[in-house]
């Protein structure tokens, strides 16, 4: 910790090394999280990288009121949520989801079993993907997600279920254990 | 009793049943099993904040916005701190950097080199060196008014006395430098080893070493994020990675480039 803040005084002086110290130290997971936000990796890389320019823009304002990859790590969400309402991606969350998860088939789905849940939450429509990454990779409460993604804490919980069902049929392969359950489809009328 | 929808049956993965619920999923497999499966979804996705992968974004490119944002210190460079800011200083600055970068290229390099004479039987230091009697390699010129850089006059198992944390990084810094500039030397002035082959197969090695050395710095990174000395062993790795790379793209024949690894 004590290394880390003398490096962030060094940053903020302008020094490059320090610069580059600190992104390679946080960029695996600063990288990550907007990776996981965006899905595109195309995106991804571009929204990331203006990611790192705002860290450091907002270097100055750092206080060590907590770690530096905490606070790089909002920042590293708040802006690129931004960056996906900028690009519309997020324009209508209510809606998105409903149609997406209703439109998948379920023979279409086993042709796109995914490889990791993160393949999977790739597929989901991107605020599907933004709430489902808050709350369940990100530790967000349904409260600091509708702030966010200006929706409703009711809403939130909404979309994650319905993101949750869909991923549950994205990854049965990975999720299903030994019972024989996964085959029947989830709406049968009775036991 | 139908079965539970397949929202409701993601909510339960952290929220609690009502006695109705209760009650159905006591009795039916089916929905016993989709809530299993929702709770193992849910560690699924919690144990995804801790996988990391190599960043997607480029240093390079960073520091250049950095630089027409002039948030990057005019005549700050990101390892040549003390080049100063006279004519030429911006060419001499590229050069050394360059220079350090093959220098941790070359630290891998030597170390593997060392560390084959060794596990052979063999000294790891090569003749010539060795038939200079063993003699100490000399000891990095510590700049005037450092009274606490004295590190490699320091018995080996002596704690130096730093004054401050600055002062003993100022010296860990100049001891890497000098283990890196050594490590260069050992390679460079070696008659016994084999002339490197210049076909890009070489660099596709090194590139593959330096590839799981990185994977296992930037491992250790993450449970200890703030040690200093596993950030300057991945830095030095990346770099030597990167110069690597290039090295690479000059090997290959004329007209190809290499776009992935």
């Amino acid at each position: 910790m004590g290394t880390d803040i003398a490096v962030i005084r060094r940053a903020i002086a302008g020094d490059e090394r320090a610069l580059r110290a600190l992104w390679s130290q946080h960029a695996p997971h600063i990288d990550a999280v907007v990776r996981r936000l965006v899905g595109d990796p195309d995106l991804a890389a571009d929204v990331a990288q203006e990611v790192w320019i705002q860290i450091f823009r907002a270097l100055p304002s750092y206080r060590g009121e907590s770690q530096f990859g905490t606070w790089a790590h909002r920042i590293a969400v708040n802006r690129t949520l931004n960056a996906l309402r900028r690009s519309r991606r997020l324009a209508k969350v209510e809606a998105e989801i409903d149609e997406d998860t209703a439109a998948v088939e379920p023979d279409g789905e086993r042709s796109l079993l995914m490889a990791s849940i993160e393949d999977a939450a790739a597929q989901l429509a991107p605020g599907a993907r933004a709430v489902f990454v808050l709350h369940d990779v990100e530790g967000y409460t349904h409260e600091e997600i509708a702030r966010e993604l200006g929706i409703t804490p009711g809403g939130s919980k909404s979309q994650l279920f319905k993101a949750r069902a869909k991923l549950r049929r994205l990854l049965a392969h990975l999720l299903d254990g030994p019972m024989p359950a996964s085959d029947t489809p989830h709406a049968a009328p009775a036991c | 009793m139908p079965h539970l929808p397949a929202d409701r049956l993601a909510a339960l993965a952290d929220e609690s049943p009502t006695p109705a619920e209760l009650a159905h999923l006591e009795g039916c497999a089916v929905c016993r099993e989709e809530r299993e499966a929702h709770g193992r979804l849910r560690t699924l996705a919690a144990g995804a904040w801790a996988r990391v992968a190599p960043p997607i974004t480029s240093w390079d490119a960073i520091a250049a916005r950095l630089r027409d944002e002039g948030i990057v210190a005019a005549g700050s460079a990101d390892v040549a701190d003390d080049l100063g800011t006279a004519p030429g200083a911006g060419w001499r600055r590229a050069a050394w950097r360059w220079g350090a970068r093959a220098a941790s290229a070359l630290l891998l390099l030597g170390g593997g080199v060392a560390a084959g004479r060794y596990s052979a039987g063999a000294s790891p230091l090569p003749r010539s060196l060795a038939a200079l009697g063993g003699a100490e390699l000399p000891a990095p010129s510590a700049p005037p008014g450092d009274t606490a850089g004295n590190v490699s006059g320091a018995p080996a198992d002596s704690v130096p006395a730093f004054r401050s944390q600055a002062e003993a990084l100022a010296a860990l810094a100049r001891a890497e430098r000098q283990y890196q500039l050594a490590a260069t030397f050992l390679v460079q002035h070696d008659p016994e080893a084999a002339p490197l082959d210049d076909s890009s197969a070489v660099y596709r090695t090194r590139l593959a070493a330096l590839d799981d050395v990185t994977a296992i710095a930037r491992e250790a990174l993450y449970e200890a994020p703030y040690d200093p000395v596993l950030s300057r062993y991945y830095l030095a790795t990346m770099s030597a990675r990167e110069a690597t790379l290039r090295q690479l793209n000059t090997a290959l024949p004329e007209g190809r480039q290499l776009t992935r690894f």
